[in-house]
């Protein structure tokens, strides 16, 4: 009997620490993060309230405590919803591939006007010094979106656009450029030597359009593939992406 | 030694995460197990105090 209980209760622990395991995944590097290490806080200060027996503070604590959770679910509603939706969700690769061909079908339409841009994908390492470096977005990935903010007369066109989890989550983002110089042309501007500086930093991707050419290029491993044509580059992000072997694409996170 | 790496890795990817996650739960489950045991003792004193009285 005692054997079935601990039994049970290692089973209990383990589905709890998966919960809140992909829970803290989940709201890593987001605005909930901030959230829950305040709450953590106040969860802190009500412990320490009952043991060295502050009991004015401890009793307001306690009658906030249900305001509280009425407003936490207030705040928390849109990752709520956000997380609940991807709880639910299964077509997850299709959803991939779309954000994949939207990334293509802007770098082509880009590349043909001759307007440069910079696209870094975010994998395992996560991206968040240098989206704060720009403007926040969280957008839909779409060729529409991202042509448009690459325009020259857009206030965000000069800088990276950093997706994230498939969504556009910043654009005019900063990013380190590269202090070696690889045998790089002369052709190559910044927008190359801040793709290949940041593939070297961290395990990102990132898709450049030059400005000059119109030559579309990717950088992974600070290593730049030049010269792609439209489905060279689907070829490349889909085999970057796609990891059959884990059966999903490494940036969902 | 590719079967290592991999078992390496997943190990060790967001340790810190993982860990902070096993103390919440252990805190939490502690926690559960403790109100429980509160709920099915103020049962059994109302049942049987009353009984008693």
């Amino acid at each position: 009997m005692d054997i079935m209980n601990n039994w049970k209760a290692i089973l209990e622990i383990a589905i709890l620490w998966y919960a809140i395991y992909m829970m803290l995944r989940f709201v890593k590097g987001t605005r909930t993060e901030q959230l829950l290490k305040g709450l953590l806080i106040i969860c802190i200060i009500y412990v320490a309230t009952q043991q060295f027996g502050l009991y004015a503070i401890n009793w307001a604590l306690t009658r906030l405590f249900p305001i509280s959770v009425l407003a936490l679910i207030v705040i928390f509603q849109p990752e709520l919803r956000r997380g609940l939706a991807q709880l639910g969700r299964f077509g997850m690769y299709q959803e991939n591939i779309e954000v994949i061909d939207e990334i293509r079908n802007s770098a082509v339409a880009l590349s043909r006007k001759k307007i440069g841009a910079l696209v870094a994908i975010e994998r395992e390492t996560g991206l968040k010094s240098y989206i704060e470096t720009g403007t926040e977005i969280d957008g839909k990935v779409t060729a529409r979106l991202l042509t448009s903010l690459f325009m020259p007369q857009s206030p965000l066109h000069d800088g990276a656009v950093v997706i994230r989890s498939g969504r556009l989550v910043a654009a005019g983002c900063v990013l380190p450029l590269s202090t070696e110089s690889h045998g790089l042309s002369k052709n190559f501007g910044m927008r190359h030597r801040a793709a290949i500086g940041l593939t070297e930093e961290t395990d990102a991707v990132c898709v450049v359009v030059s400005e000059e050419t119109g030559s579309i290029s990717a950088a992974i491993g600070g290593k730049l593939s030049h010269d792609l044509n439209e489905d060279d580059l689907v070829k490349m992000l889909r085999k970057t992406f796609y990891n059959p072997s884990k059966g999903r694409i490494p940036w969902q996170r | 030694m590719a079967e290592i790496n991999f078992f390496k890795k997943i190990f060790f990817k967001h340790i810190t995460l993982k860990i902070t996650a096993l103390i919440l739960a252990l805190v939490l489950w502690f926690y559960i197990q403790d109100e429980l045991n509160k709920e099915s003792a103020g049962r059994e004193e109302l049942i049987y105090g009353k009984a008693r009285h």
